[in-house]
């Protein structure tokens, strides 16, 4: 029999989008997007095309595991109830033990950004006081920037791009991440509209803009304000700023003191003339749009740029306008109840904080460094949930010390991957096609359920289950041991997810009418259309003292990202491929055999490298092997590798990175972010061959 | 043959994601190696600036198939609309098609021992859907159009693209709208 | 393309040795012809030809299903050659009845089995006369089969009958033998000539050609060694040495079995040239 579900498809990307299934006889047949959607209308990106092939991937895990050693592979199939029984009875007597329950540590993150994945959290959170990974590892640093100079950290709906007559794109290539934009900004083209796309490299995106400016990394932030310096000099700043902004003549006398456009064109890499013609434009042109990208933030002044962009876009007076503003994302959609048992997520930027405030909260972006340094009582237990930091996190060498010292490690995820290879016990999980969730994103304003349509491959369970099932053990084996519930219903669960402000915003008269199709929520298409900012004087702020209080500077400055040392001298950016995201690679089981690194050409002459030539770019941290490919566009200070997994066997790209952490991301994500483009390397000639590497991630 | 359908392509505005490839495969849940459509990325040295312009090609339904003159089994056929269809009941797997076509389109999947080809969805298009590619392109690259003289008039409408065999071995159903430049400003 | 496809390799190459004997045969026939030695070479012929079709079969991915194949004589060659090559294998048997017979029609039967291998032989080269693939698509291909079944028919029944053939006819198919390898070297040569100046996919071809040891392996016993081999045959025409003559065929043979290799092996198809 064939039947219909809606899904949403759960990554951490800017889309989300709506998914219809199609299943026969509990088989899933297809996937197709659901046309009800305004933003991704019915159309779905490649990634999402091959989810059938990953839900019934022969690679995916089916049972519960254990290894008799970490990293040796030797997995033997145990039972749900051996397994829980071995989790139980470990946390009750490391609890016994240390007489706390602060040995116990949750990382979690965003393999499923579902509202019932926080059960994980919710479920360490009735056991009481534990040790959690808090903050982000993406946005941290823009969204205490944009929560300093406007109050709250929103944008305008996607679509509200289409009233642009002229589009930004800064930092940002969504023909490859965010690829339900492109329509818009192409109909905008066709309507007249300008798109200049500000980039470290030519992206797919920049190559189809009508401009293309390439910016040294880590400078954006001096760029946007010498283009400031230059709206000021030439008269182009919004005559009501004085009625709205905060500290604006403030502001404008550093720029006049401080900021030189001839200095800045030296160090972005702009000329001076292109920056005053873009300045001029931008200062011109209403409405015009700012859309920033993650990856201007990942330096270690990644706050201070995004706050010189915010300020850019104020004093031209593109903020509130129809069309306008400077758009990053926004988190205005993300209420949930927490599952009653973590801090509802309200205003905060992170759908995993829920931490109790006894709680010890590490730096997610410096977790084993945090973990090895706890004392009293140490880290002993580890749960990694919608997690692979063994390949995605920095420090791993500290990650490596951190797995072989913990008493006891537990992973939960669909395969086997890099970290799970450190794992005593494997939980295999459930895919988006197999739970109940609801889901928000944090570019549109839409919200929706995701629906079961098959029953669970294997023996597979939900996180929700799981938590239960963990809570239900712990309860028998010693009564009272854990708040959360033992059993329940997905669904009514997920019902209760909506809160009173979420069923508000969704104008829905009770949580129910959620379950027949995704619903856009009630905001105004434009942000700060009124000028009226959440910030403490409700004005937008050029000079905060929020921003003090944090230990920033008041005003948007500039200070420069990190030099390489003499003997790393090549910057290593890693952008996301059009066919990977993160680890999360589709279709599943196409690995591709090995990194390539992209270079100029005339760089790899200097090494006396060819295109193709095995190579190796390495740091004080480690070495990964690369087949080198010719890039006329890439500057040569800067090397680049489209991120995508690797062989386990291979050694995986993030041996090379730092926990360098972002200025800013405390505020709103409660830790700052990670600074990876801040990551510097050499490029070695390799002697002896290399295995053949397929063409393309 | 009263009409030849075919696919109108922009590479100006496709973005390489490979949604169509993924969309076919999708559709059909075919095996991993044969790929029915690809997505190729244009050689960039035969422009004056690096391009990122990509072009995806599956069948191109051509008005003069190699395939279906030389399979000796007549496998292939060409409707009245100008769709070539594989029959894979009929192939016997001599591969004789993969070697003949200059698009690499019939593709032999050794696992099932028979080539494999894009047929346009013409079950599909038979219920007046468009072909799952084309209704899968977010970026509205992909068209199903009709070859015409009138299409080939048209201004910025090309029959070819560097890097693509000439046409005139099989006069392929495929259009394309070339590749435009901006501005780049780069630093060294 | 561009991979060598041993069963096509084997089917050819045997299918031509096969016919290309019944040809000799039956030019021979002419002048009497020892009884024996045309049961031995009709023999050999016919088990030649049973492989080369058992051969082909392991090309195709359904092999159970080959006899689809004649389906499309309208405009496949690969439907023409299968034809023909059965109907050459039905002649054969027609050929094998008669020579069993005292007062047989040997001359005809061998004459139609040779010609209707010639059509298929024919059908053979046309299937690769593609106009994706320079290497292959002009007059040569065509050309080179049938040198193939010239040579090796002709060394083929040189050896074969060795004690029973008169000098004449010894001579004749040594001056025939003469001149097919050298008709294959000057032609090659010819070929090679266009290869280079004819396109990119040719220039491709030629590249695989000059830079693959198979290559010059094939140069020494296709052309070098026969050549060499032959010219002590002319003087000596009285004293034939059997082992000369089978190192003869048998080098010949592979010369020929490495050079269809090659023709495989170097096929560059015109093609989408981009990034994958």
């Amino acid at each position: 029999m064939l039947a219909k579900h809606q899904h949403i498809c759960p990554r951490n990307c800017y889309d989300t989008c709506s998914l219809i299934s199609t299943t026969y006889n509990g088989v899933l047949l297809s996937v197709e997007g659901n046309p009800a959607h305004d933003y991704t209308k019915g159309k779905l990106c490649p990634k999402a095309m091959s989810d059938i092939q990953k839900v019934y991937s022969p690679s995916r895990i089916r049972y519960p595991m254990r290894q008799r050693h970490r990293f040796s592979g030797d997995w033997e199939r145990i039972s749900w109830d051996e397994a829980l029984e071995q989790i139980a009875r470990t946390i009750l007597r490391l609890k016994r033990t240390h007489g706390s329950t602060l040995p116990l540590a949750l990382n979690k993150y965003s393999g499923n950004f579902g509202a019932l994945h926080n059960a994980m959290e919710a479920l360490f959170s009735g056991i009481g006081p534990t040790t959690r990974a808090i903050g982000s590892p993406c946005w941290s640093a823009g969204v205490d920037a944009q929560t300093i100079d406007f109050g709250r950290f929103r944008c305008s709906s996607p679509l509200d791009m289409a009233h642009a007559k002229l589009i930004w794109l800064w930092g940002v290539n969504p023909a490859w991440t965010a690829i339900h934009q492109m329509p818009i900004i192409f109909d905008a083209m066709e309507r007249g509209t300008t798109v200049v796309c500000f980039d470290t490299h030519l992206s797919a995106t920049a190559a189809r803009s009508h401009r293309f400016i390439q910016v040294r990394p880590g400078t954006d932030g001096l760029l946007a304000l010498a283009m400031g310096k230059v709206l000021a000099e030439e008269n182009l700043l919004d005559p009501d700023l004085p009625n709205y902004t905060l500290g604006y003549h403030d502001f404008l006398a550093y720029l006049d003191s401080e900021i030189r456009v001839e200095r800045a064109a030296t160090i972005t890499g702009v000329e001076a003339d292109t920056i005053r013609d873009l300045a001029r434009e931008y200062g011109q042109t209403h409405p015009a749009c700012i859309w920033a990208g993650f990856g201007l933030q990942r330096y270690t002044n990644g706050g201070q740029t995004l706050r010189a962009i915010d300020a850019l876009g104020a004093l031209a007076g593109h903020i509130g306008e129809k069309g306008g503003g400077v758009q990053y994302g926004h988190f205005e959609t993300w209420k949930f109840s927490g599952l009653g048992h973590t801090e509802p997520s309200q205003a905060k930027a992170n759908p995993v904080v829920g931490k109790n405030p006894s709680d010890r909260a590490l730096n997610i972006n410096k977790f084993a460094a945090a973990a090895l340094a706890c004392t009293e009582p140490p880290v002993r237990m580890l749960w990694l949930a919608g997690r692979n930091p063994l390949s995605q996190d920095a420090d791993l060498h500290l990650w490596q010390k951190l797995m072989n010292q913990l008493e006891f490690i537990v992973v939960s995820d669909l395969f086997l991957t890099r970290s799970a290879a450190a794992a005593d016990i494997f939980l295999p999980v459930t895919t988006h096609y197999e739970h109940w969730d609801l889901h928000a994103s944090y570019w549109h304003y839409w919200v929706g359920v995701n629906e079961p349509a098959i029953a669970p491959v294997g023996e597979s369970k939900s996180d929700l289950e799981i938590a239960w099932r963990v809570s239900a053990k712990l309860n028998e084996l010693e009564p009272g041991s854990c708040t959360f519930p033992t059993s329940g219903s997905e669904k009514e669960t997920l019902l209760r997810e909506l809160s009173p402000e979420l069923l508000r915003l969704l104008r829905l008269q009770s949580p129910k009418e959620i379950l027949l199709q995704p619903l856009k929520a009630n905001l105004p298409p434009a942000s700060w259309a009124q000028r009226q900012f959440a910030t403490p004087s409700g004005r937008f702020e050029f000079r905060s003292e929020k921003a003090v209080q944090a230990g920033f500077p008041a005003l948007p400055s500039y200070s420069p990202p990190l030099s390489p040392p003499p003997e790393a001298p090549l910057r290593l950016l890693t952008p996301h491929h059009s066919s990977a995201l993160n680890s999360q690679s589709y279709p599943p089981d196409t690995i591709p055999n090995g990194y390539t690194l992209y270079v100029n050409p005339e760089l790899a002459e200097s090494y006396g490298l060819n295109e193709g030539a095995p190579a190796e770019i390495a740091n004080d941290l480690g070495a990964v092997r690369v087949r080198l490919a010719f890039d006329l566009s890439i500057p040569r200070d800067v090397v680049i590798v489209y991120q995508h997994p690797a062989e386990l066997k291979d050694s995986c790209l993030n041996v090379l990175l730092r926990s360098h952490t972002t200025d800013m991301g405390t505020i709103a994500t409660g830790a700052p972010g990670l600074a990876l483009n801040e990551t510097f390397v050499c490029l070695r000639r390799l002697t002896g061959s290399v295995q053949r590497l397929s063409p393309n991630p | 043959m009263s009409k030849q359908l075919g696919f109108l392509h922009s590479s100006e505005k496709c973005v390489g994601c490979r949604g169509c490839e993924m969309a076919c495969k999708n559709e059909y849940q075919t095996d991993a190696a044969p790929r029915w459509r690809q997505v190729f990325q244009l050689h960039e040295e035969r422009y004056s600036l690096p391009t990122r312009m990509f072009f995806s090609i599956a069948c191109n339904h051509c008005a003069n198939p190699q395939c279906l003159k030389v399979c000796p089994v007549g496998a292939y056929t060409k409707r009245d609309d100008g769709i070539v269809v594989h029959n894979r009941d009929r192939c016997i797997g001599c591969r004789l098609c993969t070697m003949a076509c200059p698009y690499d389109r019939p593709q032999f999947n050794h696992a099932k021992g028979k080539v494999e080809k894009c047929n346009l969805c013409y079950q599909r298009l038979d219920q007046g859907e468009k072909p799952a590619c084309v209704a899968a392109c977010i970026p509205g690259a992909l068209e199903l159009v009709e070859i015409t003289a009138e299409l080939d008039q048209k201004l910025g409408v090309l029959k070819t693209l560097p890097g693509l065999p000439t046409p005139a071995l099989t006069n392929p159903s495929i259009r394309f709208i070339g590749p435009k430049q901006g501005k780049q400003i780069r630093r060294d | 393309m561009g991979t060598v496809e041993w069963p096509l390799v084997l089917f050819t190459v045997l299918g031509e040795t096969s016919i290309g004997i019944l040809l000799a045969l039956w030019w021979l026939d002419r002048t009497p012809l020892d009884a024996g030695l045309y049961r031995k070479a009709t023999l050999t012929s016919g088990a030649l030809l049973g492989l080369a079709l058992v051969a082909s079969l392991f090309h195709l991915g359904h092999p159970e299903a080959a006899y689809r194949a004649l389906t499309h004589l309208g405009s496949s060659w690969l439907s023409r050659e299968i034809l023909f090559f059965v109907l050459a294998a039905l002649a054969w048997v027609y050929l094998f009845l008669q020579i069993s017979r005292p007062n047989g029609q040997r001359r005809v039967a061998a004459g139609i089995a040779g010609l209707l291998g010639l059509f298929g032989i024919v059908s053979s080269a046309m299937i690769y006369v593609l106009p994706r693939v320079p290497a292959w698509n002009s007059a040569q291909t065509p050309l080179f089969f049938l040198l193939t079944t010239g040579l090796l028919g002709a060394l083929s029944l040189l050896f074969l009958g060795w004690k029973s053939l008169s000098p004449a006819q010894m001579a004749g198919l040594m001056y025939w033998s003469l001149g097919c390898v050298l008709s294959s070297l000057f032609s090659y040569i010819l070929y090679f000539s266009q290869l280079t100046g004819m396109s990119p996919e040719g220039l491709a071809t030629a590249q695989i050609l000059t830079t693959s040891p198979l290559f010059w392996l094939r140069v020494i016993t296709n052309w070098g060694a026969p050549l060499i081999l032959l010219l002590p045959l002319f003087k000596r025409k009285r004293s034939f040495n059997p082992n000369l003559l089978l190192t003869l065929l048998v080098v010949s043979g592979i010369g020929e079995f490495l050079g269809r290799a090659l023709f495989y092996l170097s096929a560059v198809g015109i093609h989408i040239s981009a990034l994958k």
